[in-house]
């Protein structure tokens, strides 16, 4: 699969889409009695719409893995075209985005019930877990992973490195040293290769 | 006539912001070696299908040359790095502009 598949990978689309749905629902102030038949089945849905608010985060991590598994295909090197690498760094920002926003819509839900029944939903624990779990994962994903859209500085060749320079450079060390460590390693990875 | 499979070779270097992103990283000094080598010697031989291939990158905005490395101090830590990298007007050489590191740990 290439990077550029990845935008329609399903499990990823798929994982938008509910969340999207999800908000969309929450939005429409599910707790109406229009949606339920009596006060007595209040207790039934707001059960109900809580579990799938805490379902949702909770795939996030498992979504976000089987994505991290395809796109990075461990072991083997790739090449793609810019925007092919954005499109997929964008479609990763919106599975968080739209995450965070039906974590965030569930949990407006559940204030709410708590004001109304004077007690704190059973589930609330979970879902606060989860949205914390989804704002670390997020932060985690991207803290390296800048966008590669943003304007680089105009003559970018000037001051560049050879890669033993830039290794000496970053470790502090003198460029024979690296040239040393890099041979070293090489060798050794040559031997394993066999 | 270079068969698809043929690699070419380049000189590659790495330009200031690529390389304050690698001090910012954080990377063990393993890892750092490892990223380093693989700049030196993998990415500076091309595949003659990816030159071929792609226009873009003639087009100014570069390719993103790829790989992954599992971490030698705990080995469910994958390290996944994507590098901006530039074909030189003097067409032996490949800047290395820009880079992003992603990891997830338990694979």
């Amino acid at each position: 699969m290439t990077p550029t598949t990845i935008r329609e990978f399903p499990p990823l689309q798929s994982a938008i889409a509910q969340a999207e749905s999800w908000t969309r629902f929450l939005n429409e102030s599910p707790l109406d009695a229009r949606y339920r038949s009596s006060e007595e089945n209040l207790a039934s849905l707001e059960s109900s719409i809580l579990a799938i608010g805490v379902k949702v985060g909770e795939m996030l991590p498992l979504t976000w893995r089987l994505t991290f598994e395809v796109l990075f295909r461990p072991g083997q090197e790739s090449w793609s075209a810019l925007h092919e690498f954005e499109a997929v760094r964008q479609t990763v920002h919106r599975l968080f985005f739209t995450a965070r926003e039906a974590l965030e819509s569930t949990l407006k839900i559940a204030e709410s019930m708590q004001v109304q029944s004077g007690r704190v939903p059973a589930e609330m624990a979970r879902l606060l877990d989860a949205i914390e779990e989804a704002r670390r994962l997020e932060e985690a994903v991207f803290r390296d992973w800048p966008s590669f859209e943003e304007p680089l500085p105009t003559d970018h060749s000037t001051d560049a490195l050879h890669a033993d320079e830039s290794l000496a450079e970053t470790l502090g060390i003198s460029v024979e040293e690296a040239r040393r460590r890099l041979e070293v390693r090489r060798l050794e990875l040559h031997a394993k290769r066999g | 006539m270079r068969s698809e499979d043929e690699r070419v070779p380049y000189k590659t270097r790495l330009e200031p912001l690529v390389r304050r992103q690698l001090v910012r990283w954080n990377l063990s000094e393993d890892l750092l070696v490892d990223v380093h080598l693989r700049l030196n010697d993998d990415l500076s031989t091309i595949p003659v299908s990816i030159l071929r291939k792609e226009s873009t990158w003639f087009g100014g905005e570069g390719m993103v040359y790829g790989f992954d490395l599992v971490d030698r101090n705990n080995r469910m830590l994958v390290h996944a790095f994507r590098f901006q990298v530039f074909y030189h007007s003097d067409e032996q050489t490949l800047l290395v502009a820009r880079g992003a590191h992603v990891t997830f740990e338990g694979m």
